[in-house]
């Protein structure tokens, strides 16, 4: 059996690696202001409820919207979550296409008696890969092109304890281990020989450390509360300019600071098969300190999502034994583009999962359809699609009787 | 079951692989940098400019040259002739000797002269010493001042395309033969100031063939012919202009001050930017240009221009330095020239170099006479020398002041 959970394991890790190794990229053009676009934790199932799932109880998976529903896991259970966004640009009449790979999520969970349940893992927070080049004004020949050039990954490792208390109560703590880097490169080359390019890099290194807190409370079996509690991100920054002269190379430190979140969440079951979900988060404005030309374009995120989950029945057809999710979500960023003007990604989601075969486990679907950003507010407009594969696998971990020597 | 589970995971596998490129963002993400994150500039920074004197000669041409064209004066040709004879002279006396100058174009600068109309006054001048065509010769050497006569007394001849031989006074042929006067070479002097100015130009020993000979007649009605057996042309030049000579020769010295402007700054591109005139300038002459005798050499200038080890024209170490550019133009052609200042400019606005200017010279300096002239500023309404220098500000990123 552990074999097997092994053999998938690295079936799945390699198509990803090897489609997705060097090629993080931003969920969204917006994303390469600031530190990027967010990431909102969930996998498969939880997107294509559209993260409304914070009070969903999920017995199956490590990577949830929230870490207290980690103490519903049975057995050892590994997870990963691999999205794949597809959208098309529209700005002032010129379109341009993208295909984006985000990095997984990895999360493995080990119960470890009395309720007690801890996992740790890795989740990107922020993202954002770009690619560009245009046309500089200059008079005379030859023409100057500013080639620009944008890597950025904010991740946090989490290291994850959750208590369940009978069906009542669940919390999660977490603390999380906060790295991360923002690469930034300008070249200025020409169109002709004997021009020499010029480079200018800026490398942000962001290091740190926060404490996350979740609660699920299940008062009656078909109503569950969630909450949730992330605390400030102080980053130290570690900042180093590097030009192609290299005396006016500099280093320096500097600091950065996400304010903390706050999240809650309802969910109700309808009857024993259809539930309804939804899901308030948010995190207030953050200072643009090391983004001060941001200064007045930052606001408070917030997110507000609704689901309904229709859960795959143990007998029946095929499609009975599906479970069936929608949803719908919508959120502001940070970022104002341009300032006073908010960046709204509104996505409708649907999803399905099925049980992996021959053993504990689940393979989910989830699809998210919408637009981020408009031609009347920002100027620019994203239609995206997104395919997420997310992958739970569990067994019970148990030393084999008369292994001990 | 299985087999639906095996093509889902196939057809995600396939979308995961088929959509592994992307569009650049391009056009639509400008809106984020639209003023741009870095400022790029052009600018010009002036040079003072003086020519500089490099005396050298060149004896090994393939032509000999005498007269004047495009400022350079031919001032004098030299001829030694192995006078050497198997069995000595045997008791004979010469009866006539001839010089056969073997000119092949003539190059009046009045045009409305017809070449075969155009000659030269010259004369024939024992040399005081001996020469050799290794040697760089740039001035005309000692001479007896008494020209040599023809068997008439005569001592000035027309030199023309159809005037080429000469008659020398069989005397002092005699004494050479004997060896009672010492023969170190003649010197064909211009025996007075052409009017009009123009070359003349004649096939030399480095040729191969038909070189300057002395034809020799005696009593006894036998001759001898005595090839050439040292040649050499002695050229100057002097002009007040921004010149380059090649085979004379001189050079252009351009000095300049980058300033404090260019310290933050990365530098792209620069150039010395120079305007040819092409009026003042020699590529080739018409003896060099014909197909015949000689295969044409090509009319371009190649020059070369390096920084020089010392910034001082009287030391020698400005002779030498480090190379900048090498390249050809046409410098009878009025253009303008862009020498691209590759590393150099980079190198001493990082003080990475001692800024020690830039020389300007052929780059054939010691092999052939040719010459590059370049405006002035101001002359016939051109621009004088200058740098063109195109550079950016390092970039400005958000939270790096």
């Amino acid at each position: 059996m552990k074999k097997r959970i092994i053999c998938h394991i690295g079936i799945v890790a390699s198509i990803v690696i090897v489609c997705a190794a060097g090629r993080p990229r931003a969920q969204s053009i917006f994303g390469l202001n600031f530190i990027g676009e967010h990431r909102y934790r969930g996998n498969a199932r939880h997107r294509s409820l559209a993260f409304s799932t914070l009070a969903v109880p999920d017995s199956a998976s490590a990577i949830t919207p929230n870490t207290a529903s980690l103490a519903d896991l049975k057995q050892v259970t590994f997870s990963i979550y691999e999205v794949l966004g597809l959208s098309r640009i529209s700005r002032g009449g010129n379109v341009v296409n993208q295909n984006r790979f985000q990095l997984p999520t990895v999360m493995i969970a080990v119960p470890i008696g009395r309720g007690f349940v801890c996992g740790v893992g890795y989740r990107t927070r922020f993202e954002s890969k770009g690619d560009f080049a245009f046309r500089r004004e200059f008079e005379g020949d030859p023409t100057p092109y500013e080639i620009y050039k944008r890597r950025s990954s904010l991740f946090t490792a989490p290291l994850v304890l959750t208590w369940k208390f009978k069906e009542l109560l669940r919390v999660g703590g977490e603390l999380q281990i906060e790295r991360g880097s923002i690469r930034d490169q300008v070249t200025i080359d020409f169109e002709a020989e004997g021009y020499m390019p010029s480079t200018s890099i800026q490398n942000r290194i962001f290091s740190g450390t926060s404490w996350g807190m979740y609660l699920l409370i299940t008062p009656v079996s078909r109503l569950s509360i969630g909450a949730g509690f992330d605390d400030r991100i102080s980053y130290d920054v570690d900042q180093e300019l590097r030009f192609s002269y290299e005396e006016f190379n500099s280093v320096s430190v500097d600091e950065f600071t996400l304010p903390p979140a706050f999240s809650i969440g309802v969910a109700a079951g309808i009857t024993e098969r259809w539930w309804m979900s939804s899901t308030f988060w948010s995190r207030e404005a953050p200072e643009p300190r090391c983004f001060e030309e941001l200064s007045g374009s930052l606001g408070r995120e917030w997110m507000i999502a609704f689901g309904i989950e229709r859960r795959g029945s143990p007998t029946g057809g095929f499609f009975s034994r599906r479970p069936l999710r929608f949803g719908y979500y919508q959120n502001r960023w940070h970022l104002e583009f341009p300032s006073g003007k908010g960046i709204f990604s509104r996505f409708i989601t649907f999803g399905t999962g099925f049980p992996m075969p021959g053993g504990p486990g689940t393979l989910d679907f989830s699809i998210e359809f919408g637009q981020i950003g408009s031609i009347d507010d920002n100027g620019i407009d994203e239609q995206v699609v997104r395919c997420g594969l997310g992958l739970n696998v569990s067994e019970v971990w148990s030393r084999r009787r008369g292994s001990r020597r | 079951m299985r087999s639906v589970l095996k093509s889902i995971a196939f057809a995600v596998i396939a979308a995961l692989l088929a959509s592994c490129t992307s569009d650049q963002e391009g056009p639509v993400a400008g809106v984020f940098v639209e003023e741009g994150l870095i400022g790029i500039e052009r600018d010009t920074l002036a040079v003072s400019v003086r020519t500089v004197p490099v005396p050298t000669g060149v004896g090994t041409g393939k032509l000999l040259q005498i007269g004047e064209i495009k400022g350079i004066h031919f001032e004098a040709l030299l001829m030694a002739f192995d006078f050497t004879l198997e069995g000595g002279l045997g008791g004979r006396t010469v009866t006539a000797a001839i010089l056969d100058l073997p000119v092949v174009a003539a190059t009046p600068e009045d045009t409305l002269i017809k070449p075969e109309d155009f000659l030269l006054r010259v004369s024939f001048h024992e040399l005081l010493a001996e020469f050799e065509e290794t040697d760089s010769i740039t001035a005309v050497p000692g001479v007896d001042a008494v020209p040599i006569p023809d068997s008439l007394g005569e001592t000035v001849h027309g030199l023309g395309i159809t005037s080429f031989e000469f008659s020398l006074s069989p005397a002092f042929v005699q004494e050479w033969l004997e060896g009672t006067r010492p023969h170190r070479g003649i010197a064909i002097l211009l025996a007075e100031e052409p009017d009009p100015t123009g070359l003349m130009e004649m096939k030399a020993r480095e040729l191969g063939s038909d070189p300057p000979v002395m034809r020799v007649a005696f009593d006894d009605t036998t001759a001898d012919t005595f090839a050439v057996s040292k040649d050499y042309a002695v050229a100057t030049f002097s002009g007040d202009g921004i010149d380059c000579v090649a085979g004379v020769a001189q050079r252009i010295f351009f000095e300049f001050d980058p300033g404090d402007d260019l310290d933050s700054v990365v530098v792209h591109y620069a150039a010395l930017v120079l305007t040819v005139d092409g009026e003042r300038g020699l590529g080739a002459t018409r003896g060099e240009s014909s197909p015949s005798p000689l295969p044409e050499l090509p009319s371009d200038f190649p020059y070369y221009l390096y920084t020089p080890n010392s910034a001082d024209p009287e030391d020698p170490a400005f002779l030498d330095g480090t190379g900048v550019d090498v390249g050809t133009f046409l410098p009878y052609e009025t253009q303008v020239l862009e020498i691209p200042l590759r590393g150099f400019m980079p190198d001493v606005v990082r003080g990475l170099r001692v800024n020690t200017g830039l020389v300007f010279q052929s780059n054939i300096e010691t092999l052939r006479i040719q010459r590059a002239t370049f405006f002035s500023a101001g002359e016939d309404g051109q621009q004088g020398p200058y740098i063109e220098v195109i550079y950016s500000y390092p970039a400005e990123f958000s939270g790096s002041s």
